[in-house]
């Protein structure tokens, strides 16, 4: 027998012992208050909209249609939507509002919706929905950060050639389906470091840092106080982009893989790129 | 869906898959507290959205991705830098003869990239096929194979080296 097929066997028969599991009754209760707690806001929400509505409803009116709050997308998926004083910009079918509540445009339909696909760090909310609205369909990712902010990105059913909705959202957080670009983005902190004094640092042998560009001018990437970076590197003889950022508030770096195919030949159009998708609202998750 | 319905349901699924998703969530964090954390979440979210997640049958794959996400998002913070095994923090294991097999194979994990240990453990602990892993990670068949070849050689290696050399490596 291998080496190889004894690790994997290993691997699949070491876990059988470990502390006693809580009855599924216990997850049942914790399962039961958290649906409380979410229709309790829900609730309120939709309260406190149907309040507001009367003050500015006739402020409501052109294009883009009345959003709705989004009720739990597993109890009534299809209801009728509510009314919101705030309104989805332009043609966008879906988005935060102000209070961190998600809205849909009025009758839309939700074939899907996926919870929380981007939730961690500083995105401490995040829905993925699958969206139709008189025949055209549409992929929506929104995300909500910490400080209130957020971003809504969509493309066309079926871009990229991605399968279903989960597939696309894959791409949109960066974990790209070209088996010559091996890394995960959260591999980058395998290659570089982004220094205290914004400087980029190899870590381990094979990787180079060719080009690098101190604080680059990408609105949305940071703001002032942050420290940033943007650089080309060569990691085992490939070609890739970072983009590093430190926000002065603290917290770890984050960085953010490009690969030639997205960036373009050159450090400034890999820039271009990243002005293009934070200019979009879209963001490089 | 009926709240009893729905609540029958979710029993029977936690009843039948809690064993085996807590064994990835400790091989994915080493800690048996942690896993039990993670777990507990992930089913929260899960009853919150079950009858949606139910009907598309990827219950697993959903309490699996709330696992990696949550755990990606702990790993980012300086406090989680904990070495698993800590007698103060982790019930004590029944004994027998796989512990010390079992601890030092966590430990190895724990030393994988972040995207080898999702393709090891996805493949060899939760014993998805490489097109299963692919999906749930949204990459390629070649990108699992590559990470997965890769985090058991590196695996391989890493048990082959006492802990003591280890831990002075890391």
């Amino acid at each position: 027998m291998s080496d190889t097929t004894q690790l994997e066997e290993r691997l699949g028969t070491a876990w059988s012992d470990g502390p006693p599991l809580p009855p599924a009754g216990d997850r049942l209760t914790a399962g039961h208050r958290a649906l409380r707690r979410q229709r309790i806001i829900t609730s309120a929400a939709t309260t406190l909209v149907a309040v507001a509505v009367v003050g500015v409803a006739a402020a409501m009116t052109g294009g883009g249609g009345e959003p709705r709050t989004v009720q739990p997308a597993d109890e009534t998926p299809t209801a009728e939507p509510t009314p919101s004083p705030e309104r989805l910009p332009g043609d966008e079918w879906a988005g935060y509002d102000s209070q961190g509540e998600v809205l849909l445009r009025a009758d839309t339909r939700i074939v899907e919706r996926y919870e929380d696909p981007a939730t961690e760090g500083r995105t401490v909310d995040s829905v993925g929905f699958d969206l139709t609205l008189d025949g055209e369909r549409r992929w929506y990712l929104l995300t909500l950060a910490r400080n209130g902010g957020s971003s809504a990105v969509w493309q066309p059913y079926g871009t990229y050639g991605a399968r279903n909705l989960g597939e696309w959202i894959g791409f949109q957080l960066g974990v790209d389906d070209d088996p010559t670009q091996a890394a995960d983005p959260a591999d980058v902190r395998d290659w570089v470091e982004l220094l205290p004094n914004g400087q980029l640092a190899a870590v381990r042998g094979g990787v180079t840092v060719v080009e690098a560009f101190q604080r680059p001018d990408i609105p949305g990437f940071v703001d002032g106080t942050d420290a940033s970076v943007a650089a080309a590197l060569r990691v085992d003889g490939q070609r890739y982009y970072v983009l590093a950022r430190r926000y002065a508030d603290g917290g770890p770096p984050e960085y953010f893989r490009i690969s030639p195919q997205q960036g373009g030949p050159t450090l400034d159009t890999m820039l271009d790129f990243a002005r293009q998708k934070y200019g979009s609202g879209a963001g490089l998750r | 869906m009926r709240q009893a319905e729905r609540d029958a349901a979710f029993s029977e699924y936690v009843a039948s898959r809690q064993e085996r998703l807590r064994r990835v969530a400790y091989a994915m964090c080493g800690s048996w507290h942690q896993a039990e954390d993670l777990l507990q979440t992930a089913f929260t979210k899960l009853y919150v959205a079950w009858p949606r997640l139910s009907r598309a049958g990827v219950e697993d794959a959903y309490v699996r991705r709330i696992i990696l996400n949550a755990l990606l998002d702990e790993r980012r913070r300086p406090s989680s830098r904990e070495l698993p095994g800590l007698p103060d923090r982790d019930p004590a294991a029944p004994p027998g003869p796989g512990v010390e097999v079992r601890d030092e194979l966590v430990q190895a994990l724990q030393q994988l990239p972040p995207m080898q240990r999702r393709t090891v453990v996805l493949r060899h602990v939760a014993d998805l096929s490489v097109e299963q892993v692919a999906h749930e990670l949204g990459i390629s068949v070649g990108t699992v194979k590559s990470h997965t070849s890769r985090g058991l050689a590196r695996l391989q290696e890493l048990l082959a080296t006492p802990a003591q050399n280890r831990r002075q490596e890391d």
